[in-house]
């Protein structure tokens, strides 16, 4: 499989989750695992474009696949405006739900550039933070879709380039 | 952290592969889809499939497409591709509020039509939906296909008819020609959860806006999901009123008996029932245009 555009090639065994794949073979340590039955979204990557659960997916399904992590949100040394966002707008407390949060924003703002509260919050359904930062999630994600939305179309495109 | 045991891991390329697994591997094998529902199970260990065949690589089971009498969804269609749906949007309404109302975004996009119909869990969101729109099951196996009536198809509680050498391949959704509406509305447990109670609804209108047709179905209840006929006759030969429907619902509500589990009494259920039928069959008819 690719990671982050990187060809990737491990032999393991059946069971061992896409969640675990990313961090132990690849060291993509940005994907964390909280729940484990996939319902608080820490684990969330783009499989093929679409958001998943990481950990409710075997390494093998992904075989052949694209996967994008937090690892490949940056370039050149400088943050994605959607990691500007999280940053400026102090949205995460202790920090381990937000790889999820910031996997599940690049998916929806790729689809939906801006996004009304209410949708943000029906697409974000599926991540918990326990800290309960909600407020100010939503606040990162409303500055990130404002500063992607004055952007040229190329850079646009660079930022959504997976 | 949960591991599943290990299994030995398939994954055929075409169809004809994995009913040969089916047919060699029968009751040791499971059938991973989506895997939504399968793998959290794995995890627990409250299954331990000795085999487990991955149908992700069969895409020819993934479409939506229709006929002259039916819409037909490949087993493979993810929740997602469900909710969008223009064909379903105007054909079957209910399935498409279903799918909205699955989990979440992520879990949507793995998540399969006929993954959460074969899991048959009795709360699962379709199984109302399947029943109201009086759907069909086309199952395959090497010995040749079937075709199955929805109410055939489940049989209760993470049970179906469905054989373990056979794969379903496609539900089929009987077009209803006419003035017609169908709804479905749940109470989950919380939101993106499990539902404590389930409810589709299927209504078609004459011109003169008299039901000629009614179907409720309520989900979330011990050991599957049931149609209603009693309701139902309330509703169908008449220009309804508001008071026909409260009666429908009353009688749905009074004559399934529903469970008390720890998420919630039988009563607090049947209440729901009430609710739930009376708007979902008020939305099904203002659908088909009797609100007009």
């Amino acid at each position: 499989m690719k990671v982050n555009g990187v060809l990737v090639e491990e032999e393991v065994e059946p069971r061992m989750l896409l969640s675990d794949f990313l961090r132990e073979k690849v060291d993509a340590l940005s994907v964390n695992v909280s729940c484990g039955v996939g319902r608080c979204g820490s684990c969330s990557v783009i499989l093929n474009g679409k958001l998943v659960k990481s950990c409710l997916i075997f390494a093998a399904m992904a075989n052949e696949g694209h996967i994008v992590t937090v690892e490949g949100l940056a370039k050149d040394g400088e943050l994605h405006a959607i990691q500007k966002g999280f940053w400026e707008n102090h949205a995460l407390q202790c920090g381990f739900c937000t790889s999820g949060f910031l996997m599940a924003t690049y998916s929806l703002l790729k689809k939906n550039l801006t996004p009304s509260e209410e949708e943000i919050r029906e697409f974000l359904k599926g991540n918990l933070c326990r800290c309960t930062g909600y407020t100010n999630i939503i606040d990162a994600i409303k500055y990130a879709s404002e500063t992607l939305t004055g952007i040229p179309k190329d850079k646009l495109k660079e930022a959504f380039r997976w | 952290m949960y591991y599943p045991k290990n299994f030995e891991y398939e994954s055929p390329n075409i169809l004809k592969e994995a009913l040969d697994l089916l047919e060699k591997y029968q009751q040791d094998a499971k059938v991973l889809a989506g895997g939504q529902s399968l793998i959290p199970l794995m995890k627990l260990r409250v299954l331990s499939p000795k085999i487990v065949i991955d149908i992700n690589k069969l895409s020819e089971l993934s479409y939506i497409k229709e006929d002259d009498n039916y819409i037909n969804i490949g087993a493979l269609t993810r929740h997602n591709e469900v909710l969008e749906s223009e064909l379903l949007s105007r054909y079957a309404k209910a399935l498409v509020d279903a799918a909205k109302n699955i989990a979440d975004h992520a879990i949507r996009n793995m998540g399969t039509i006929g993954g959460n119909v074969c899991h048959s869990d009795p709360a699962a969101d379709y199984l109302p939906v399947v029943l109201a729109l009086e759907a069909l099951l086309l199952t395959i196996s090497n010995k040749g296909k079937r075709t199955l009536k929805a109410d055939e198809f489940l049989m209760g509680p993470f049970e179906t008819s469905l054989l373990p050498d056979e794969l379903l391949l496609e539900i089929k959704i009987p077009k209803v020609k006419g003035r017609v509406g169908s709804s479905f509305l749940k109470f989950p447990y919380h939101q993106g959860d499990i539902s404590l109670i389930n409810v589709a609804t299927l209504v078609k209108i004459d011109e003169n806006k008299v039901v000629k047709d009614c179907r409720i179905a309520v989900g979330g209840i011990l050991p599957k999901p049931e149609r209603v006929k009693g309701a139902e006759d309330v509703i169908v030969g008449k220009k309804v009123e508001d008071k026909d429907i409260v009666e429908a619902s009353k009688i749905a509500s009074e004559t399934l008996n529903p469970q008390s589990d720890w998420m919630a009494s039988s009563e607090y259920r049947r209440a729901l029932i009430a609710t739930l039928v009376e708007n979902s069959l008020n939305l099904s008819l203002e659908r088909a245009g009797a609100r007009i």
